[in-house]
């Protein structure tokens, strides 16, 4: 199966929360930024990646727009993973799916932290802190 | 894949039990709740086909909400060597776990999201 290569230069979109997508990514060198927007509309990073490591593939999993901005934060290149070849991996290779599991969790469970810090102190406040950590410690774990 | 039943009522697990498997809801409802200020506070209900429990099996973390059966049910138990042995044996039946690990960090993001912030 052919892997096809792509370059940014710093400060390049590769995606945009709310795109269709039908690849992934796999960053071969440089540096990328994973941003989200909050509700006024602000841009705030939530990850950064390196070497190696994969990008994008919610939306190969489930089909649905990308959930976040991806930004080159250096010069980049990355492998451009495709559906046709995300399918055969997580078909014919299934540490390859284990191993999206267990980062899937560890992101779901840096999420919650950051949803949990991002709470605000004030008593009687939002009640999101609790319903959702509980939420997923238990629908999720 | 080994099979549980609850009558209506029944606890499947409480807030702070040690987590080793997942479930699949093979039939009925449940509730899922948590205590807010000593108060029970309902999160949410599951239904036929829904997996929860999930992340125990990857990570082995303890619950922190109560699953309580709300009619006669029925679910499937995904172990961890039931885990492991689909790695090989059925590499197809993990989709659905990536399914609902990648819905839940969409909810999670929308949260995010409402919460505000400029964390």
């Amino acid at each position: 199966m052919d892997n096809h290569f792509i370059t940014f230069n710093k400060d390049e979109i590769i995606f945009l929360e709310g795109q269709s997508s039908d690849c992934a990514y796999i960053i071969e060198s440089g540096k990328v930024g994973i941003y989200r927007e909050d509700s006024l509309g602000n841009r705030f990073l939530v990850r950064e990646l390196g070497n190696k490591e994969l990008f994008g593939e919610m939306s190969l999993i489930d089909k649905y727009p990308r959930s976040a901005t991806a930004i080159a934060l250096k010069n980049t290149r990355c492998m451009i993973v495709e559906r046709s070849r995300f399918d055969y991996m997580t078909k014919f290779h299934p540490h390859f799916t284990v191993s999206l599991i267990k980062s899937l969790t560890e992101r779901l469970r840096a999420t919650i932290a950051r949803l949990n810090k991002a709470e605000p102190s004030r008593k009687g406040g939002l009640a999101i802190k609790t319903t959702v950590s509980d939420y997923y410690d238990i629908k999720g774990g | 894949m080994e099979t549980l039943c609850f009558e209506s009522g029944e606890v499947v697990f409480e807030a702070g039990s040690s987590s080793d498997c997942a479930y699949l809801v093979e039939e009925g409802q449940f509730e899922v709740s948590t205590l807010c200020n000593g108060k029970k506070q309902v999160i949410g209900t599951l239904k036929e086909k829904d997996i929860f429990g999930e992340m125990g099996i990857i990570d082995n973390q303890p619950r922190s909400a109560t699953v309580i059966a709300l009619e006669k049910s029925k679910v499937s138990l995904i172990t961890q060597e039931c885990f492991h042995s689909m790695e090989t044996t059925n590499p197809e039946a993990l989709m659905p776990l990536l399914r609902v690990l990648s819905t839940r960090i969409r909810e999670s993001f929308k949260l995010l999201n409402l919460q505000n912030p400029s964390a």
